[in-house]
């Protein structure tokens, strides 16, 4: 605040209540830029729980100008409206439910912690509903470029879709073959693994192809099913790479993935860009890679830290 | 206490978040969860599930895997045991045929250890495998690995000079039914049924099968050679995953058959003798059963711990009765009493002069006894009796071992473990009764990463065997990894091989029965030749060396192994036993020396070519184990998918065979697969010929006379 300095003719009186209103002004001046600095940014996950809040505080601290609060989602979904300068962060399919139903409102959104299958079996088509999705599954470029650094002569790459992520087919292929790799593909059926066709698809789809890329589809991958998949796989000498790294612990051989920091940093960058210009959506662009060595070594396959496979790929990183 | 900014052109924290950032704790960890969570999904391939890659395995690992089994054509597993460089495979008969790794007399096949799915295979009593009566059909094998050198510290008793580990498909690999059949030349009639089921928790397969067929045609000498077999299998096995952390899978396996053999009998008075036909037996076929259970129970105590708990329980019966004929005087008991009382140099000389020198008086009244029967017929035919003798055997062998896989951390694996086994065997020809034997085993073997290249693998197994005592076999290893897909291996291992009860416990005798007519008013008699072991017999032992390369060329997709090696055993037991003379002991000794070669590449994605190759140079000091290894020998497959489901294959083997001309097989093998709706049909012709007319081994069979055609036909659905 600065102060002013006063003629000395004006009278003491005169120039306290000059003072006043001028800090009246000031003020309602100073309010109405708060206020419209001081837009809210709502973030509200599917549950509560202490980490959600954490991550709000920690995003709001590499933010300051922005007025970043934490909503529960009880509390959130009451609202039936917002102000127009609002903006959401949502975390989870069922917050996405919950803002595709939102009618009289329209605040722009940042869409976390859903997948691309997940977004599919909602949205059959772009919406232009200021909705901007942040992808929780990794790029398929970028697992192709994980796969290729860790098995570079690998031709033949096997995929498994479910119905819900047989859209996903033919940018797979197209990336694959722009990677110099050939797409097999197995799609299961409505009954997915329960189909008893399903684990002879496998067998065969594994028998002619040297690796499995995984995609982020529960329906194919689950805690389930992960244990025959692995072992269907690991039994013909072959790795899985992907579908996330939450899998590498299984025995996945590797995935990409994007850690906290990864995230407050893609969300700050498009929380500095005006609305308006928010991709439909985006994948983060910070990344790391984890690696499950037991495995790398027994599949005889070179084994790096996870840091040089890191920066190897971020050296050949593309944008999708 | 959050500053305020002035950096900024605007910036006035709102109470509201000064209020939260004091109160936050800020937790990094904390946040991570929100992005990551893994807690549900369980660890699959845990430190101990895992295998070794190729270049780090301390010694030659032969796989012959399903496509490989599917491709051959063949219908036996010694068939598939030609893919494997150094194996010697040779056909004595259509329905026996034996399998020696190196070299060593073919009719002494017990030096390797044979195992189906853990259970160990070769006969309680007798150490010999017999192949055709193998409890397994080889639709119901997914790979067969064969450990190429002594390895008693992982398998066990009788891993002399190799390992052949059988291991059949799981329950959760085989969906829904098949049936299959094989029709063709030589009386092929083979058929197979396979059904599955699946449940939650609990997987399940059953197989019957079924096979039959002619075998070689003709003798050596050109007359007809009846070794034909039937048999039928029946196999069931079952997974239960208990819970998160138990395993148990069992399996039922049954054989029931029979093997066509001559009636070889010949009397040593043959020539005295004039026989009625119908008096004796043509024919003297076995009927072999075997049975077998087993049960494992595997349990992770955690992801770094896991044990193991198999038992298994197993029967051979073995019944073979034949009626044939002898002088009556070789059932006289004089002559029996003066074999018995007579040395091994006597007998020798009483079966050919009929006398023998330095007779004690005992000895010289018997013989006159003997002489004053014998004059009685110098000019005309003895008179003679026949009756029926049989060489029955029932075996059976109950075992149980625990295996304990603990990852003490990234870089040590120690796999420990304890067994007892228990075998036991009753004949009354070979063994005069019921002999037994009980091991106990304990061994224990490390892999140790000393820096990310070289690894050090090695282990010993200790064993206390009722009948020989103690022994105690060492191994050792080292690694050298350039990489994960290269890496040189140099190892030295000791191991020892028991007699089996028939080396050190034989009583062989002849009993007769139901003689017709009766000698001496008596319709059962002994026949007077007879032997007995010594039972003195020791451990034989082996010690080998080998020096190896195996890689693995990703690009290529290929892969190869070289290996140097040189064993030498020594307190060889390598006589033949015989009735007129046992005489077994540890006095032989062999050592082979050479090379082998093992190479896979799939040089097109529909093109696979395999070869294997062997140089052997063996120096034996028994008559029975020279000449026996082929110097060179080798096989080379070529298996191609024409596309739209037209796969063919071709293999071909060769061995230089000492003092004969060349050993030369082909297979070919075509094979269309449609697809009807939710079902899958497969037909298939395959052929099998000998390429030039030599006869495999030293044995009986003759020429190409055991070339096949025959089709196959497999649905599945």
């Amino acid at each position: 605040m600065t102060l002013y300095t006063l003629p000395c003719s004006w009278s003491f009186k005169q120039a306290m209540l000059t003072y006043l209103l001028r800090f009246a002004a000031m003020c309602s001046v100073l309010c109405s830029i708060s206020v419209s600095a001081l837009a809210q940014v709502i973030l509200s996950a599917e549950r509560d729980s202490p980490a959600v809040r954490d991550f709000t505080l920690e995003l709001a601290q590499t933010l300051p100008s922005h007025n970043i609060i934490y909503m529960p989602r009880s509390q959130l979904e009451q609202q039936q409206s917002f102000a127009a300068d609002t903006q959401l962060i949502l975390l989870g399919p069922e917050l996405l439910d919950w803002r595709l139903r939102l009618e009289h409102s329209n605040p722009p959104t940042l869409m976390m912690q859903v997948s691309r299958v997940q977004a599919r079996q909602r949205i059959q088509k772009k919406q232009s509903k200021h909705l901007s999705f942040i992808w929780s599954d990794p790029p398929l470029e970028r697992q192709i470029e994980l796969l290729k650094l860790m098995q570079p002569d690998i031709h033949h790459v096997a995929v498994i879709y479910s119905q819900d992520s047989i859209f996903l087919a033919p940018e797979m292929m197209r990336a694959l073959q722009e990677a110099g790799m050939l797409m097999h593909a197995y799609v299961l059926s409505k009954q997915g693994w329960s189909d008893h066709r399903a684990t002879r698809g496998l067998n065969y789809l594994l028998n002619t192809t040297d690796v499995l890329l995984g995609i982020d589809d529960p329906q194919v991958y689950n805690p389930t099913t992960i244990k025959r998949i692995l072992l269907s796989n690991y039994a013909r000498k072959q790795a899985l790479i992907g579908p996330t790294a939450a899998f590498v612990k299984a025995g996945n051989l590797a995935s990409t993935y994007t850690n906290k920091e990864g995230w407050i940093n893609t969300l700050q960058q498009l929380l500095l860009t005006p609305t308006d210009t928010w991709p439909y959506s985006i994948y983060p662009t910070d990344f790391k890679v984890m690696v499950n060595q037991q495995v790398a070594r027994s599949l005889g396959i070179q084994q790096y830290q996870p840091d040089e496979i890191t920066k190897l790929l971020q050296q050949h990183r593309l944008t999708p | 206490m959050q500053q305020i900014q002035t950096k900024r052109a605007y910036l006035q924290p709102s109470i509201v978040l000064t209020s939260l950032l004091v109160m936050a704790t800020a937790e990094s960890g904390y946040a991570d969860d929100l992005f990551f969570s893994d807690q549900a999904i369980p660890e699959v391939l845990t430190a101990t599930h895992l295998y070794q890659p190729p270049a780090a395995v301390p010694g030659s690992v032969t796989i012959i895997d399903q496509q490989l089994i599917n491709a051959s054509g063949a219908r036996n597993i010694t068939d598939l045991l030609r893919l494997v460089p150094g194996m010697l495979v040779v056909p004595d008969s259509s329905n026996l045929t034996t399998v020696n790794y190196h070299g060593t007399s073919p009719g002494q096949a017990r030096r390797l250890q044979v195992l189906i799915d853990g259970r160990s295979v070769y006969r309680a009593g007798f150490a010999q495998v017999d192949w055709s009566d193998l409890p397994v059909a080889l639709e119901d094998i997914q790979r067969i690995e064969v450990f190429r050198g002594p390895n008693t510290v992982s398998y066990g008793a009788n891993a002399l000079l190799g390992v052949i580990n059988i291991i059949t498909t799981p329950a959760k690999d085989v969906h829904g039914t098949l049936l299959k059949t094989n029709l063709g030349q030589n009386g092929i009639r083979d058929w197979y049924a396979r059904q599955a089921w699946h449940s939650d928790r609990t997987d399940m397969r059953l197989s019957l099968s079924g096979l039959t067929d002619n075998g070689f045609d003709k003798r050596r000498d050109g007359s007809d050679f009846r070794d034909s077999r039937r048999l039928s299998r029946f196999n069931l096995r079952a997974n239960h995953q208990l819970d998160e952390r138990n395993n148990i899978d069992w399996q039922l396996a049954f054989k029931e058959g029979s093997n066509q053999v001559n009636n070889n009998y010949s009397s040593i008075f043959a020539k005295k003798l004039q026989l009625k036909p119908g008096e004796y037996d043509n024919n003297s076929d076995g009927q072999a059963k075997d049975y077998a259970g087993s049960l494992r129970w595997t349990t992770a105590v955690n992801s770094q711990h896991s044990i193991s708990l198999q038992a298994n329980a197993q029967q051979w019966e073995r019944l073979r009765e034949w009626r044939a004929c002898d002088a009556q005087i070789s059932f006289e008991p004089d002559l029996n009493e003066l074999w018995q009382i007579s040395s091994a140099e006597q007998r020798k000389e009483l079966l050919k002069t009929q006398s023998m020198s330095k007779p004690n008086a005992r000895q010289q009244e018997l013989t006159n006894n003997i002489k004053n029967i014998y004059i009685k017929y110098a000019d005309q035919p003895l008179p003679h009796s026949c009756g029926l003798i049989n060489e029955n055997s029932r075996e059976l062998r109950y075992d149980i071992e625990l295996q304990d896989t603990y990852s003490v951390s990234d870089s040590l694996r120690l796999i420990s473990g304890l067994s007892y086994r228990y075998d036991q065997a009753r004949s009354r020809t070979f063994l005069n009764g019921r002999q037994r034997k009980d091991i106990m085993r304990g061994f224990s073997q490390f892999e140790w990463y000393l820096t990310d290249h070289w690894l050090l693998q090695g282990g010993g197994m200790f064993e206390h065997s009722s009948s020989n005592g103690n022994s105690f076999s060492p191994r050792l290893a080292a690694n050298y990894m350039f990489s994960p897909a290269h890496g040189l291996r140099a190892l030295y291992s000791e191991a020892v091989r028991s007699p089996d009860m028939f080396e050190n416990r034989a009583d062989w005798r002849y009993k007769v029965r139901d003689l017709r007519p009766t000698v001496n008013g008596n319709s059962a008699a002994d026949f007077f030749i007879s032997s007995k072991s010594n039972g003195q017999l020791k451990q034989e032992k082996i010690k080998a060396y080998e020096l190896g390369y195996n890689g693995h060329f990703a690009r290529q997709r290929a892969s190869i192994d070289i290996k140097v090696f040189e064993e030498k055993i020594s307190r060889m037991i390598s006589h033949s036993p015989r009735l007129e003379s046992f005489n077994l002991n540890n006095n032989d000794q062999i050592k082979f020396y050479g090379s082998e070669l093992e190479a896979n590449w799939q040089a097109t994605h529909n093109d696979r070519l395999r070869l294997s190759y062997a140089y052997i140079k063996e120096r034996a000091s028994h008559k029975l184990d020279q000449k026996v290894s082929p110097p060179h020998s080798g096989s080379i497959s070529w298996l191609h998918n024409w596309g739209s489901h037209w796969n063919a294959s071709l293999m071909y083997f060769a061995a230089q065979q000492p003092d004969q001309k060349d050993l030369q097989l082909a297979t070919l093998r075509l094979e269309k697969m449609l697809f009807i709706p939710n079902k899958r049909l497969t037909v298939a012709g395959t052929v099998q010929k000998k390429l030039n007319n030599q006869p495999i081994g030293r044995t009986n069979n003759k020429d190409n006379s055991h070339d096949s055609v025959y089709a196959t036909v497999q649905l599945e659905f």
